[in-house]
């Protein structure tokens, strides 16, 4: 790290990866359990692509699923737990009553409280398709990549994500529905 | 199908993750089936609330720690002009949530922005300024409803003008919400909504004078499309391609009983 390095290494290095940085924050902010373990997970994610990133080929667009799964393992790795681990309530009740309505929630004064703890309530392997999709802004084969997941089990999952979160929402909140 | 199965495909539906023969469909069957209707809005609701209240900004701390932590900079690389040969949009895209890439767009806005416009594009570079800097600010809608009759109540009391909402959501194009921003001296309506993984923003306030024609315009990758209906001046921006614009803006125009 001390050895001089050709300067436009790093700047390229930045280029590609700092268009990602704040989805990366996102995902490890999520996953962790607060915000320090989440900036821990981020740095050691960021010298894992630094060491990577010679044997990184792919263009600016890959470049999000590539740094996205890094943080994903750094993150795994320094908790020890895996998200194939956690058992997830795949076939569970799907009765969900979408006749919740988020917008009246989304609309109060704390709606990003709510959430937060919705959110938090969830199965890690949910909440981190939540994130992937909607804060990361991955397409399936995006997340399919990144989780190793199988393309229809994305599908699957997060769509399972959505009914959870919208149960714990309404569950919280009752009386919001339409 | 049993419900579960609806419930996987409406989820993907708004991914824009189902093929697009099976897409029709299942919105054929949304103008038709109001229990659907009902989970379709509340997800596509919960995802934009998502969107906005579960983001956190990135600490200024962490992005410098990173820097310093890879050793020898390269003189203010992250401010550095983005390299002409580089795809425009590959590079303003990111702006939306990477810190690089709000530097570079903010180093592009500032660089070539003023070369490229001659002064009488003043709206239209409002028009970008306002949409870039709702989407760094992660700031597109105060009323985050996809329902029209929410939206357009809301700008009550808040406008002295009511824009036209039109729920374009059969199409492809679900309404998301709506804000207040300000443009030739005077508060706008601005409507957003979604089309794929894209965000289009429409502009609206009252139209002065003689009605003018469809303008579609690019800048930096954006599309901004302008014209007139129901008595407004009306102004799509997106990265949308131009020609799905148009299509947008067409639909927008019937809903509103322009011919």
């Amino acid at each position: 790290m001390n050895a001089p390095m050709p300067p436009d290494k790093k700047t390229r290095f930045e280029q590609l990866a700092l268009p990602h940085l704040n989805r990366a924050w996102q995902l490890a902010r999520w996953l962790a359990r607060n915000d320090v373990q989440a900036q821990e997970v981020v740095q050691e994610a960021w010298l894992r692509a630094w060491r990577y990133f010679d044997g990184f080929s792919g263009n600016a667009e890959d470049a999000r699923a590539w740094l996205l799964a890094i943080v994903r393992n750094a993150f795994y790795d320094s908790v020890a737990v895996k998200p194939e681990t956690e058992p997830l309530d795949e076939a569970g009740p799907d009765a969900v009553d979408w006749r919740f309505n988020p917008e009246i929630l989304a609309a109060r004064a704390d709606a990003r409280r709510v959430l937060e703890q919705a959110l938090r309530q969830l199965p890690v392997a949910y909440r981190e398709m939540i994130v992937l999709r909607e804060l990361a802004e991955c397409t399936y084969e995006e997340i399919a990549t990144l989780t190793g997941l199988p393309a229809g089990t994305v599908m699957s999952r997060l769509s399972r994500a959505r009914s959870q979160l919208a149960q714990l929402l309404g569950a919280a909140q009752p009386g919001t529905t339409r | 199908m049993n419900h579960d199965d609806i419930q996987t495909r409406l989820s993907a539906l708004i991914d824009d993750e189902l093929p697009a023969a099976e897409a029709d469909t299942l919105r054929a069957h949304l103008n038709d089936c109001a229990e659907c209707r009902e989970a379709y809005t509340a997800m596509l609701a919960l995802g934009t609330w998502v969107q906005r209240d579960a983001m956190t900004p990135l600490p200024p701390v962490l992005a410098a720690q990173l820097s310093a932590s890879l050793g020898p900079t390269a003189p203010a690389a992250p401010a550095r002009p983005v390299r002409q040969s580089a795809p425009v949009r590959g590079w303003f895209w990111p702006s939306l949530t990477g810190l690089g890439g709000v530097l570079a767009g903010a180093a592009l806005m500032f660089a070539v922005l003023p070369l490229l416009q001659p002064s009488s594009d003043l709206l239209s570079q409002d028009l970008l300024a306002g949409h870039i800097r709702a989407l760094q600010v992660d700031h597109l809608s105060d009323v985050i409803s996809t329902d029209q009759h929410t939206v357009k109540p809301w700008f009550a009391g808040k406008l002295d003008f009511s824009p036209p909402v039109h729920d374009l959501v059969a199409d492809g194009f679900p309404l998301a919400g709506g804000r207040l921003d300000y443009l030739q001296q005077r508060p706008v309506a601005v409507l957003n909504y979604r089309y794929r993984l894209h965000v289009i923003e429409v502009y609206a306030w009252p139209a002065a004078g003689k009605p003018v024609g469809e303008a579609l315009q690019t800048r930096q990758g954006y599309q901004i499309l302008g014209w007139q209906q129901e008595g407004m001046n009306m102004w799509a921006v997106s990265d949308l391609n131009g020609a799905d614009l148009q299509r947008f803006a067409g639909l927008l125009k019937k809903a509103g009983g322009v011919s």
